[in-house]
């Protein structure tokens, strides 16, 4: 009798393991809603650290460019070049679009020694080992991150001299649940429909020579890890100014050019909010 | 993790006190060391070194075993992962604990296992530290053995993903029965006949904003081994539901995979073939995950493995989009005697391998091969593709010339297709010829020499290779070894890449020291890809158990 009850309870396990499974007749796909940002609504940092030699990236960078149609104002991209395939490389690959921020996120997180493509969603996951994900995994950690209410909110202004190409950046940072951290503020540029050479393996030839570049870092303003907004307590009503100049090198073309503001727990690295407003219309 | 570990061992001792008195601890401990040095000829540079300078991949197990329970665990230090490692290893703590019991012939694992069904084509966890890969259960497991010859196995288990667990969860069970054992009328009969069958699901919640993804992802594999005699033969067949993911596209065609084998071994002679179709098998605890770390099945490579360092520069992987081939090995001992054996005879060790695409065809007009959020394609089971992923033939002859000298020759012809294997440059086909010459020469009573001088040559990648190796034994404490990679075929920069090393073993401890440069690789596991740096250091190596 023994012997047949564990039997059964084998068997059970069994017919288990044989009803768990979900066909998909068709449709295979959703239909899209793209995201609508209603007040102060949550945002979410996406990361893709790439190089213009690595031949699997365009591949993520297609990615982050569905995703930003999909989640629109809510998702806030850029493209970090970091790393041994950002490397200026040969006499194609000649562009250095690394930046020291860029360089210093990506040895601190250890992004390009994972491999690339890979990406951050908003940082979470650091310092457990889940932080790093490759481009497959973005839309489900947007998902989840979504799911959770903004903490903070974060209104941009900026004011460009066209003629002397000096930026003005006004930050208003305001809390919207209390939060028992310090808190950094990161300000970067970035810049999209840079042409240069990008390695694709899908491509044929793969050195693609006008490659259209977007979202990608030129510069950080707040230093690697941002500026500290000044308390390690803040409460719902807080709110924060803050003001940043900068120079637009020549190279840069303004037009094509965003301020993309983020504000992390500076104790966890996870990015709470973020924001992004274009230097000119 | 600890609460759990306490909980095991302390909870559980009382239940079985009376085997505890006769318990037995075992253990094992590996540690690898390695500190980086500034190289100008390489091009390393005190910017590019490790930060840390000096890094160290440990662990040690330690086992508590008595006659019907067992417990234990492996600790891991890697501080820091050595370069080539994933930095998601950077860390330390007790990445496997478990404790077994069996009770009236029930066999439980409650915490980490790992496991195989069948020829691992639908579930298998294992570890391989050197290559730092992982992918133990957590969770639970059952076998049971309800008559005899029939042998049940169960489970469920979320899989580890450096130092945490993957999203999916697992459910598998396997059953297989032995006809010989089981029924008394078969058991004298020569023909001895193994029938098994499984069936693994795993459940990923759908949180993607653009496909309908099935929560519930089912496989089944249905499997025979037949021993007569010197012949074995045997095949296993594996099919899973629609299983959109990062490394087939997202399509939602099933996937399926046949392995047949058949061998003949007698002594002096033995020959194997076997045959593999894979179709869309990537099977992953994590839907988002390319790559194998949390691979809930292994698709064997099929192809021979080498130890030879030259070989080793293009190993084949398996493509689990997609691929069919062939391996066959031939054995044969030419006798004593003869004039080509010798006094004491030669060995010929002959081996085939290749690998090709399947056959793919569009399901219509508008859909393109392979579109996400479609079936993907149609294919013929049995027809064959156009594009070669991999061919490889080898010979090795070795004889013992006399009672000091043994000579072993080897030729490796390789077509390594490193666009669909590696995809990490444009090479294309990369077509090599490898010849290995080996002496094994013994001086006196416990010291011998042993000598190695590979070349390989190829037209593509880093061109030609050469190699030298000169290592000296004094059997069993002392080793000591020279060897040089010349890198003289490579038309950006000619490099040497010397080592020397050596060590000392007593009992079961071995420790290994050793200094020289490493060359630089760039691997890619299911389209990513990272640099593993080239590298001048001093490594130390200690491998000890109890």
């Amino acid at each position: 009798m023994r012997n047949l009850k564990y039997l059964f309870a084998v068997i059970g396990a069994f017919s288990m393991t044989l009803t768990s499974c979900d066909v998909i007749e068709g449709p295979f796909t959703e239909d899209i809603v793209v995201g609508e940002c209603l007040g102060k609504c949550k945002k979410i940092l996406l990361e893709d650290y790439t190089g213009h030699m690595c031949g699997n990236c365009p591949k993520a960078a297609e990615k982050a460019a569905e995703l930003k149609r999909i989640y629109g104002d809510q998702l806030v991209p850029i493209a970090v070049h970091a790393g041994f395939f950002a490397e200026p490389s040969g006499s194609y690959f000649t562009s250095d679009f690394r930046t020291i921020a860029g360089e210093e996120w990506d040895s601190h997180f250890g992004i390009s020694t994972a491999g690339n493509p890979n990406g951050m969603v908003s940082r979470v996951g650091y310092p457990e080992s889940n932080h790093i994900l490759q481009y497959s995994q973005w839309a489900q950690k947007i998902e989840e991150r979504l799911q959770t209410k903004p903490e903070a909110y974060i209104e941009l202004d900026v004011n460009y001299n066209t003629t002397t190409r000096s930026l003005q950046i006004s930050s208003k940072t305001e809390i919207l649940q209390s939060i028992s951290a310090p808190l950094s503020l990161n300000i970067v540029l970035t810049e999209s429909g840079i042409i240069a050479y990008q390695k694709d393996y899908e491509a044929d030839p793969e050195k693609i020579s006008d490659y259209k570049h977007n979202h990608m870092v030129r510069k950080s303003l707040t230093g690697t890890w941002g500026t500290d907004l000044g308390q390690t307590n803040y409460t719902s009503g807080d709110l924060i100014n803050n003001t940043f100049r900068v120079n637009l090198e020549e190279e840069w073309n303004t037009k094509n050019m965003s301020v993309v503001a983020f504000l992390s727990n500076t104790n966890t690295y996870e990015v709470i909010q973020a924001e992004e407003i274009h230097i000119t219309e | 993790m600890k609460k759990v570990l306490y909980t095991l061992i302390f909870c559980a001792g009382p239940l079985f006190a009376q085997g505890i008195e006769n318990g037995e601890i075992s253990g094992n401990f590996q540690s690898n060391s390695q500190i980086y040095y500034e190289d100008a000829d390489l091009g390393i540079s005190s910017e590019n070194l490790p930060d840390e300078r000096f890094l160290t991949n440990s662990f040690a197990n330690i086992i508590y075993a008595t006659r019907n329970f067992s417990t234990g665990l492996r600790y891991e230090a890697n501080q820091n992962s050595l370069l080539g490692f994933d930095k998601r290893y950077n860390g330390e703590g007790i990445a496997y604990r478990y404790a077994q019991f069996n009770k009236d012939g029930l066999d439980i694992t409650v915490g980490n296992f790992y496991e195989q069904f069948g020829s691992g084509m639908i579930l298998r966890a294992y570890e391989e530290k050197n290559l730092g890969y992982d992918n133990a259960f957590d969770g639970l497991r059952l076998k049971y053995s309800p008559f005899k010859g029939v042998y049940l196995k169960s489970l469920v288990g979320k899989q580890r993903l450096y130092f945490d667990n993957a999203e999916g969860i697992v459910r598998g069970f396997d059953g297989e029965i032995s006809l010989n054992e089981t029924f008394g009328a078969l058991s004298e009969v020569k023909t001895q006949i193994l029938i098994g069958g499984s069936v693994v699901s795993k459940f990923q919640k759908d949180m993607d904003p653009i496909y309908i993804l099935p929560e519930n992802v089912a496989s089944w594999a249905g499997r025979f081994n037949l021993y007569h005699g010197k012949w074995i033969m045997g095949a296993e067949y594996v099919y899973k539901y629609n299983d959109p993911s990062a490394t087939n596209n997202f399509i939602y065609k099933e996937g399926q995979a046949l392995l047949a084998n058949l061998s003949y071994s007698k002594k002096g002679f033995g020959f194997s073939l076997t045959g593999k179709r894979i179709d869309n098998m990537s099977f992953n605890s994590d839907r988002n995950l390319k790559g194998q770390e949390v691979s809930i099945n292994y698709l064997p490579a099929l192809t021979k493995q080498h130890a030879y360092t030259l070989a080793t520069i293009y190993p084949y992987g398996t493509i689990a989009n997609g691929e069919m081939g062939i391996q066959t090995e031939l054995n044969y001992k030419v006798k004593k005697g003869t004039l080509l054996g010798g006094e004491y005879g030669m060995r010929i060790l002959a081996n085939f391998s290749n690998a090709y695409g399947i056959h793919k065809a569009q399901i219509d007009e508008d859909t393109a091969l392979g579109e996400s959020g479609t079936l993907g394609y149609t294919s013929d089971f049995f027809k064959v593709g156009d594009e070669k992923y991999f061919q490889e033939f080898s010979i090795e002859l070795s004889r013992k010339i006399n009672r000091k000298l043994k000579l072993v020759g080897s030729y490796i012809n390789t077509h390594y297709n490193s666009t669909v294997i590696v995809g990490y440059d444009y090479h294309g086909m990369i077509k090599a010829n490898i010849l290995v010459f080996e002496t094994q020469y013994k001086l006196k009573p416990k010291h011998s020499v042993r000598t190695e001088i590979q070349h390989l040559s190829t037209e593509q990648h880093e061109g030609n290779w050469a190699m030298g190796l000169i290592e000296y034994t004094v059997s069993p404490h002392y080793f000591f070894a020279l060897q040089n990679l010349y890198n003289y075929g490579n038309e950006t920069k000619k490099m040497h890449y010397p080592n020397i090393s050596a060590g000392y073993t007593k009992g079961t401890t071995r420790f290994a020291l050793g200094y020289g440069k490493q060359r630089q690789g760039i691997f890619c596991v299911g389209g990513v890809c990272r640099e593993v740096p080239k590298s001048n250091g001093i490594s130390l190596s200690i491998t000890s158990s109890f």
